[in-house]
């Protein structure tokens, strides 16, 4: 390892053992952010993230572990990282909101930007990781500008994480399918009904679109809301311009149930979670499947990988409703790595510093590409030769905008969680109008 | 009575008889149908479940068993629910009963207050105590130790064994004590004795349901424990889900791997909760 | 049965060893309760008054009776206890009688009893998560029972989404609950069935009574204390579910399945009210408490209530 700067690490590590529960700032005179030159002695770090220990499926984690332990071996003695990861969104959450109750949280952790982080930045437990981002420009400039709106907050100043992966909400269909159908690639919306009246003739079930994770109808009308007015409407309805049950977003929750309606999208919608959804359109159980840009890699890790194999899965835009935003899309960074502050001594925060760049550079992330062929936040600089991500990349080469997804934008917490509820409901037989009215109601609840 | 004739009478047991079997059939249909299920589903492909639960396996994959063991790491994590259910199960068993046997057999008036304080026990959401707990084990720095884990959960089970020992023990005779305390026998001895073997009942009904909730309890498992080392069954049924995808014929693999300890214990035992209940006849 | 235990206490002095022993017998286990429930308890209630976003070092925040006003003009509030009482109905005129009769079976001198017993014992075994698993599997429109059914039968009629109807959902996770306790409840009254002295069953047969009259006059009125039992953990176990319900429908679509446990979960753990949510436990704690002592009151020994 590199030991030019023996005499000021040691000099650094007198003055953090000094500071055992010092936080940022306290020594911003001596700060040093130059984190891969610093000695450390005996660093434990835990980090709690979303990865599956031991997964066949999951090639991201698959490459992570393999980091996690060369990281290991490379720094023993002075750093040892424990991974904490939990897979499932809401126990992962769950445990997540008990630590930082507790006061007893992981050095880092993983997130999606948005109101919930936004909580922790402005109670000052996460760090702003500028100054780190400034001694290494490399670092930074690896990242897609677009992907660090899940680091940015209003009125707070500075960077408060990493992104890693990004993404963008996608049409996939099934070629063999549309073809017997006598359906072609849909380009607008009205295009789509065409084709699902088609395929409905022809026997076959369009989608199954599914709710019972519910961030998937939430994600549509984001990306629908965005084709139709543009990409004005996130702030306008951030900033209360306009309404969640004014004319325009109900106009978008009609055009849903109206699939909902015809049976295009199922029967099953509320007792059918994503990865089944996606598993059925593997197997061949539906012609559509709207979802993000990570399933090029999922198609590829999945145990049914026939279709994907035969490069029968085709993948495009989301159809636009007016063809003016046909190229402004839902997407952005996705996974987000933070840093936490709250009861961490200086030299944690540095050697957490040190291990989330050794797994964000664009070396890396180009590593983890190769395990999971998907859209990430860095630039990714290798071809996986995986056929839906070379699609992928042209489609999002031409994009002219982007926004994340709506609640992102609204000040009130609650957004996310309320929107997502409400719109079950559209597949419980409730009218567009009473879905509008419901999701305001319960916001105000929550004000 | 009315003079039914014995004939009359043999006929009808008859009857019931038959009812009884056909009832009893039924039900192991009603219980044993989703198991099968399960079972059939554990050695199918993802895209065959996904196209009919019910179907026979095209092939029966046995990997699927192979993949579980791995992405739960089966034997450690079943191990440990292992440890952790019985050491819940003894401690439970052991405070609880000197509980119950102080509430039952002593007449002192703040006996009656000391019981609602276990009351309370019964009713408490468990979502509650999160926080205040988690707070407790981080300035103990009590995290990933199974003991603290195992006190948790023989808290949460108190109440209802209190509960239960105490009625069951309000219903033993006390002209069984008084000859025992004649014989020279203590309170310790008394307890563990005399009524322990009288208790058999209850506590094999209350046993196993400590024993089931100490195997599959999630909560306070994943929020304690970290290390993977101390995983146990319910929490490495969370590695079958990745952020994207789930291994669903794995995860009825796992299913069926983790039960499989559970029905061996309680055959094993059967017998002795049998056994335990005839005893229970005395009682009365 | 001699009941009250100060009836037969010898009444001289206190006996000071007597007393230590008593305490000495309780201290581990008010010990654990006292920090693991009664602390959490306490904590709990003083949180309901105030509010807090769950940060660790923010402010919590005095404001009286707030919580409990919002959550008791909140008709989502309503809509769960309703869904609570639902659960109750259910495990009176479903659990109980099922339990009960499945105790009738295995303690009956059919053949083959503890093949029997064993498989009713099994969906307890499993697990909730588990069983969650399996029966949202099994009602799964798309490749479920109903959808095999429909293949035999060669019909094809749109498969109902039973999860995702308002108060057909609950109904489908009470009926599951149900079919998962129903063996641990069985053992509940086979414990209090075989301590009936086998003697009274027999002379009352050769007095000629019928199986059912045996069970109505002899059986059902030394059981009261299993029927306590059961009712107890019944009320109790109904008012703070959640596993279940949280693995088969996350309480939605919409909140509609919501029971009051999965309010609290998602006040405190989703939209950070932590204030509120312990405002949700507090309400759930005094009623199960309450409903356990009026039950106890009814259920008394003494008292002749079964018929």
């Amino acid at each position: 390892m590199k030991r030019l700067k023996k005499a000021a690490a040691i000099c650094l590590a007198g003055f953090t053992a000094l500071s055992t529960v010092g936080v940022t700032g306290v020594y911003a005179e001596e700060a040093n952010y130059d984190v891969d030159n610093m000695e450390f002695e005996n660093v434990e770090l835990r980090v709690a993230f979303r990865f599956t220990r031991d997964s066949e499926i999951d090639g991201q984690a698959k490459w992570y572990y393999e980091m996690v332990d060369q990281f290991n071996q490379e720094n023993e003695g002075r750093i040892h990282v424990t991974d904490e990861s939990i897979s499932t969104e809401s126990d992962y959450l769950e445990k997540l909101t008990t630590d930082f109750a507790s006061g007893d949280v992981p050095n880092a952790f993983v997130e999606y930007g948005g109101s919930r982080v936004k909580e922790y930045v402005e109670a000052g437990y996460l760090l702003d990781l500028t100054s780190y981002l400034e001694k290494y420009p490399d670092w930074k400039d690896g990242v897609q500008e677009f992907a660090w709106a899940t680091t940015e907050f209003d009125g707070v100043e500075g960077t408060y994480g990493i992104p890693w992966s990004a993404y963008q909400l996608c049409l996939y269909y099934n070629k063999d399918l549309l073809e017997a159908a006598g359906a072609q690639e849909p380009e607008s919306w009205d295009d789509l009904v065409d084709a699902c009246g088609k395929l409905k003739e022809a026997g076959i079930q369009p989608f199954n679109y599914s709710d019972k994770d519910n961030y998937h109808y939430e994600h549509l009308i984001g990306v629908l809301a965005l084709k139709a007015y543009g990409p004005e409407i996130a702030e306008e309805l951030a900033s209360d311009a306009e309404s969640y049950n004014g004319e325009k977003m109900v106009a978008i929750y009609q055009k849903m149930k109206d699939m909902i309606d015809a049976g295009y999208w199922g029967d099953a919608i509320l007792s059918t979670d994503v990865a089944t959804e996606r598993s059925m359109f593997e197997a061949g159980q539906a012609a559509f499947f709207i979802d993000g840009t990570w399933n090029c890699g999922t198609f590829q890790n999945g145990s049914d990988r026939t279709l994907f194999d035969a490069e029968k899965i085709g993948v495009t835009r989301v159809p636009y409703i007016d063809e003016a935003y046909k190229t402004v899309e839902m997407g952005g960074g996705s996974d987000t790595y933070y840093i936490t502050t709250l009861n961490q001594s200086e030299e944690e925060i540095a050697a957490t510093v040190k291990f989330i760049k050794y797994l964000t550079t664009v070396n890396a992330i180009n590593q983890m590409c190769e395990y999971s062929p998907t859209t990430y936040a860095e630039k990714v600089t290798i071809d996986t030769g995986n056929y839906l991500l070379n699609d992928v990349n042209v489609i999002m080469a031409e994009n002219t905008d982007s926004r994340l997804n709506l609640p992102n934008y609204d000040t009130n917490s609650s957004a996310t969680d309320t929107i997502r509820n409400s719109l079950q409901a559209l597949a419980t037989g409730a009218s567009a109008q009473e879905v509008g009215d419901n999701i305001v109601d319960k916001m105000s609840a929550y004000e | 009575m009315t003079d039914t004739s014995g004939k009359r009478n043999k006929h009808k047991v008859c009857g019931s008889t038959v009812l009884l079997y056909a009832g009893a059939v039924f039900w192991t249909f009603m219980t044993l149908f989703p198991v099968a299920v399960t079972i059939l589903a554990s050695f199918k492909s993802k895209s065959e479940i996904y196209l009919n639960l019910m179907s026979w396996p095209d092939k029966f994959l046995f990997e699927n068993y192979i993949n579980a063991n791995q992405t739960a790491n089966a034997m450690r994590t079943i191990t440990n629910s292992l440890i952790v259910a019985s050491l819940t199960t003894a401690a439970n068993t052991i405070i609880g009963m000197m509980a119950a046997y102080s509430l039952s057999r002593k007449g002192y008036r703040f006996l009656k207050y000391v019981y609602i304080f276990f009351m309370i026990g019964v009713m408490v959401p468990v979502h509650c105590t999160l926080i205040p707990i988690n707070n407790f084990a981080t300035a103990l720095n009590v995290k990933n130790n199974l003991l603290f884990l195992i006190l948790i959960y023989a808290a949460f089970n108190m109440s209802q064994a209190i509960f239960l020992y105490t009625g069951f023990m309000d219903g033993i005779s006390r002209n069984l004590d008084e000859a025992a305390i004649i014989d020279g026998c203590g309170n310790w001895s008394l307890l563990w004795r005399i009524l322990f073997p009288i208790c058999k009942p209850i506590i094999a009904t209350e046993a196993i349901f400590v024993f089931i909730a100490g195997y599959c309890e999630l909560v306070f498992s994943m929020i304690m424990m970290t290390d993977s080392k101390y995983f146990t069954v319910s929490r490495a049924m969370l590695n079958f889900s990745s952020t994207h995808s789930q291994e669903i014929g794995n995860q009825f693999a796992f299913v069926v791997m983790s039960v499989i300890p559970m029905v061996i214990i309680y055959v094993v035992f059967h017998k002795q909760i049998e056994k335990g209940m005839l005893s229970g006849a005395i009682k009365g | 049965m001699p009941k009250n235990s100060s009836v037969h206490r010898v009444k001289n002095k206190i006996d000071k060893k007597d007393i230590t022993v008593t305490i000495l017998f309780l201290i581990p286990a008010i010990l654990i309760c006292a920090v693991f429930i009664i602390y959490p308890v306490i904590d709990t209630f003083v949180l309901s008054f105030k509010k807090w976003n769950g940060m660790f070092g923010a402010v919590k925040q005095w404001i009286g009776m707030e919580n409990y006003y919002k959550i008791l003009t909140d008709k989502m509030f309503w809509n769960a206890m309703l869904n609570s009482v639902y659960f109750m109905v259910g495990g009176f005129i479903i659990l109980m009688p099922l339990a009960f009769g499945l105790a009738l079976l295995v303690t009956s001198k059919i053949k083959g009893i503890s093949l029997f017993r064993t498989c009713y014992f099994l969906p307890c075994m499993l697990g909730t998560t588990a069983v969650a698993l399996m029966w949202t599997f099994i009602l799964n429109p798309n490749f479920g029972v109903f959808h095999v059914i429909e293949n035999w039968l060669g019909i094809d009629l749109p498969i109902p989404d039973v999860l995702a109807v308002k108060t057909l959902n609950i109904w489908i996770v009470i009926l599951v609950n149900n079919w998962m306790y129903a063996g641990y409840n069985m053992l509940i009254f086979a414990a209090g069935l075989v301590a009936i002295p086998e003697t009274l069953n027999e002379a009352a047969a050769l007095d000629g009574a019928s199986g059912w009259q045996r069970i109505r006059y002899i059986t059902l009125p030394l059981m009261k204390n299993s029927f306590k039992v059961f009712s107890i953990l019944c009320i109790t176990g109904c008012l703070k579910v959640f596993d279940i319900i949280w693995a088969m429908t996350r309480g939605g679509p919409n909140d509609v399945s919501s029971t009051p446990s999965i309010m609290l979960y998602t006040q405190g753990f989703s939209y950070k009210f932590f204030g509120r949510s312990s405002a949700y436990g507090v309400i759930l704690l005094v009623l199960g408490v309450t409903l356990s002592i009026v039950t106890n009151h009814i259920l008394r020994e003494d008292k002749d209530l079964v018929m």
